[in-house]
């Protein structure tokens, strides 16, 4: 005990296994761009002990953070990890199989394999083989009536084929780069470029690493291939980790290198995490029509509901949610309302005026 | 294989609650066997003055 008899006070509850998800795609305030829900994440990190996000709040090009108390799980196997279907295996590390379109020209490619290469010269990661798919996977980028950006491929054959033969010469886990659609001087690149867009590639990315996901239940996570854009001197910072450089892997196999097995949860051992573990959620006001946030809602799970505003109003109060529902005016509340939470501290206790107890009838 | 973009409105039935709500959209969605949901969001959701609810969901399914 220190001098004066003051004990020592640390937070010594148990960790608070929480998921936080900022979909792809929608335009969100925080998270919409370039990794830039990232502090966020290690807020929520520091308050949970144990955060399950995905590379959409993690991926920051080629800018990223490494904390062991947070779990990187692509959005498919985040959907199957809420709702039971699987559990999540901490690990060591990843061996990263890295799979590159054939539709990348070859100078782009180079500047990929020199990104793994820095990576193991540089972290130390391990990665390889890498592979390119047998036909260009074709990626187009569309939106929904929403305006949220989707996409698609020509050729998910070609992606398939090229993960299985990664997994069978020992990777366990894949890093996708799939050549994108150039429009480098669109209307709505520079609305993204300057702060008040959507992120048209984002659908698309999430589309090519659900498929192998789905595939291989091995994570995987996708970084774009583009050529480098023109200086635009309005560069909003949340946009500004994408023209650091001249890909957007680096990110990427950080998250794979330690990104939990994706395991059945009929096949779970102790230590593995489950959906019935889960503390809490946290989620943007307007998009709680996800599956990973429908699936916490049917287990009684606790939602944090952040004003972040994005395209959807898929709001508490229009999906007729009241009960385990919780407001946070930032991602600074949601972290003290998971604080709360962890400490089995009432949040209602927390709010003035406190209504009285009522009597059942 | 095929990737078939997805949209569709579906009235909300008064009888599903929020806690069948997942489970009832995957339902409505898979009503063809040959195909498969890869990636779905209800998007957005309507009143209309009668109190007939209409979902918005967008995604990505596997032909």
């Amino acid at each position: 005990m220190p001098p004066g008899g003051g004990g020592s006070h640390r937070m010594s509850a148990a960790p608070l296994p929480t998921l936080m998800v900022v979909p792809t795609g929608i335009g969100c305030a925080v998270g919409g761009y370039a990794g830039d829900a990232l502090p966020s994440a290690r807020l929520l990190a520091a308050a949970s002990d144990c955060l399950i996000t995905h590379p959409n709040v993690m991926n920051g090009a080629a800018l990223y953070w490494s904390d062991p108390r947070i779990h990187y799980v692509e959005g498919y196997g985040l959907d199957r990890f809420a709702a039971g279907t699987w559990c999540l295996r901490p690990v060591r590390r990843q061996r990263i199989g890295l799979l590159l379109d054939a539709g990348i020209e070859p100078e782009l490619s180079q500047r990929q394999i020199q990104v793994a290469e820095a990576c193991r010269a540089t972290l130390g990661l391990d990665i390889g083989p890498v592979l390119r798919s047998d036909q260009p996977l074709g990626v187009s980028l569309h939106s929904g009536p929403s305006g949220a950006s989707w996409g698609s491929l020509e050729r998910p054959d070609a992606l398939l084929r090229a993960g299985e033969r990664l997994r069978d010469a020992g990777a366990t886990a894949i890093a996708v780069v799939a050549r994108f659609p150039e429009d480098p001087g669109s209307d709505a690149l520079t609305s993204y470029r300057q702060g008040s867009g959507v992120d048209a590639l984002a659908g698309a990315e999430a589309v090519i690493s659900h498929l192998l996901v789905r595939q291989l239940q091995i994570p995987c996570a996708h970084a774009p291939a583009l050529a480098p854009l023109p200086l635009d001197p309005q560069l909003d910072p949340r946009a500004a980790a994408e023209e650091l450089g001249y890909t957007f892997l680096a990110c990427v196999l950080v998250g794979l290198s330690r990104a939990p097995g994706l395991i059945d949860t009929n096949a779970a051992l102790p230590g593995d995490v489950h959906a019935s573990q889960i503390g809490a959620a946290v989620v943007p006001e307007g998009a709680l029509g996800g599956e990973a946030v429908l699936a916490c809602v049917e287990r009684g799970i606790p939602v944090i509901s952040v004003a972040n505003p994005s395209l959807l109003s898929v709001t508490s109060e229009v999906l007729g949610l009241s009960s385990g529902v919780f407001q946070a005016s930032s991602y600074a509340e949601a972290a003290g309302l998971l604080v709360a939470l962890r400490e089995g501290i009432s949040p209602a206790a927390l709010g003035r005026p406190l209504p009285p107890l009522q009597e059942i009838q | 294989m095929k990737l078939l973009r997805l949209q569709r409105q579906l009235i909300w039935p008064e009888h599903v609650s929020i806690i069948e709500l997942r489970a009832w959209v995957r339902s409505e969605l898979a009503s063809d066997p040959d195909v498969e949901l890869l990636r779905w969001a209800i998007t957005g959701l309507t009143t209309s003055v009668e109190g007939v609810r209409c979902l918005q969901v967008e995604g990505v399914r596997i032909g």
